[in-house]
């Protein structure tokens, strides 16, 4: 997992940076589903 | 270079094709509520949890009973034979709450709401049938709307017949009129819940257990507190209080399982903002998200967003769908 964590930093570092602090939220709050999962019984 | 652009858009069909988006973002959404809540761990702690409510959200929404039915059973709390309301949560298999309360032959009066009244009620009188065989009498088993003018009425009877009374206290149903709610604590993040449970104590004089089942490593867990006694009018909200305490038991694996948290993120993330200086502090916890156009990794912790290459996307995507978890 360690390993994993530094590839996705770096990852980042070399990305271009979009939407400023907090907007990301905003985009989060649009493009996910409900996540939700009912179990039914039977 | 900074590229200030506004998003606006919804997934169609066509952004389907790139895979599973909407569920991906779900989990995403998932853990970064966790984290403005205060209860991830770590960085590794939060990826693992995408792979969990990843694992959690697509697994087979039928299941069979009879093993986790028995185990329940057993863990119950023990109580005497008075009638209370037990306030339960749309948490992990809430859905064998009705049928355990049944085998401790306890009489049940459900409270559902009414676009799921009909198909729940065959569901249960289904499950009574088979375990039993035969109906039930109305004294064992008895629905009541929540959109019948009468409801509070009929619980009441209900509560005066013997019978205990299953309410999920993290409903919103009952429209939005400011009337019926009150804000709780959870985690330090003030939401709003609806006290109706609250009402139908001091009406009823029942004493109000809350319970939550959920899974862990696949086998159940049992959280529950002491019966709250019948609330005065001024007690309202310290009632709805005392049940969501039971919450703060809970491990971030738990919360996965509870299917209205999603819905307190736009609740939660308005409360984080003001704590923006300390949570924002220390390395970014990035993650991908998928949207229809850009190949992004976002900040759960800031909400700065990053764009990467398709393949540095995929890459990561893939990773932690691969780390296994058992729910």
């Amino acid at each position: 997992m360690e390993q994993f964590i530094l590839e996705i930093q770096s990852i980042a570092a070399s990305g271009i940076q979009t939407f400023d602090m907090r907007e990301g939220f905003s985009l989060l709050s649009q493009v996910g589903g409900t996540g939700k999962c009912t179990l039914y019984y039977i | 270079m900074k590229n200030n652009h506004k998003l606006s858009f919804s997934f169609s069909e066509e952004a389907h094709t790139r895979g599973d988006g909407p569920t991906w973002n779900s989990s995403v959404r998932f853990v970064t509520l966790l984290y403005h809540w205060g209860i991830v761990q770590d960085y590794p702690h939060l990826i693992e949890l995408i792979a969990r409510h990843q694992n959690w959200y697509k697994q087979s929404r039928f299941k069979d009973d009879a093993r986790l039915l028995e185990q329940l059973v057993r863990q119950w709390p023990p109580v005497d034979k008075k009638p209370r309301i037990w306030a339960c949560f749309h948490i992990g298999p809430y859905g064998l709450i009705p049928r355990t309360l049944l085998l401790r032959d306890r009489g049940v009066a459900i409270l559902l709401k009414d676009e799921v009244f009909e198909e729940q009620q065959d569901m249960y009188l289904l499950y009574f049938q088979k375990t039993f065989g035969r109906q039930p009498a109305d004294s064992e088993l008895r629905f009541i709307r929540s959109g019948d003018p009468d409801c509070l009425t009929q619980l009441k009877r209900s509560v005066a017949d013997g019978l205990d009374v299953i309410c999920f206290v993290d409903g919103k149903e009952g429209g939005t009129a400011s009337r019926g709610w009150t804000m709780v604590n959870l985690h330090d993040m003030p939401i709003p819940v609806r006290y109706g449970i609250a009402v139908l104590s001091r009406w009823t004089g029942a004493t109000v257990r809350p319970i939550v089942f959920s899974l862990v490593q696949g086998m159940p867990k049992i959280h529950s507190r002491w019966d709250f006694l019948p609330v005065t009018t001024n007690q309202y909200r310290s009632l709805m209080q005392y049940c969501y305490d039971l919450l703060h038991d809970l491990t971030a694996e738990e919360w996965l399982q509870w299917e209205f948290a999603p819905s307190f993120f736009d609740s939660v993330m308005a409360s984080s903002k003001k704590k923006e200086n300390v949570m924002a502090k220390g390395q970014a916890w990035w993650v991908p998200i998928m949207t229809p156009k850009e190949h992004l990794l976002i900040d759960v912790k800031s909400g700065q967003t990053v764009v990467v290459s398709e393949a540095e996307h995929q890459y990561l995507c893939s990773k932690i769908k691969r780390i296994v978890v058992k729910i």
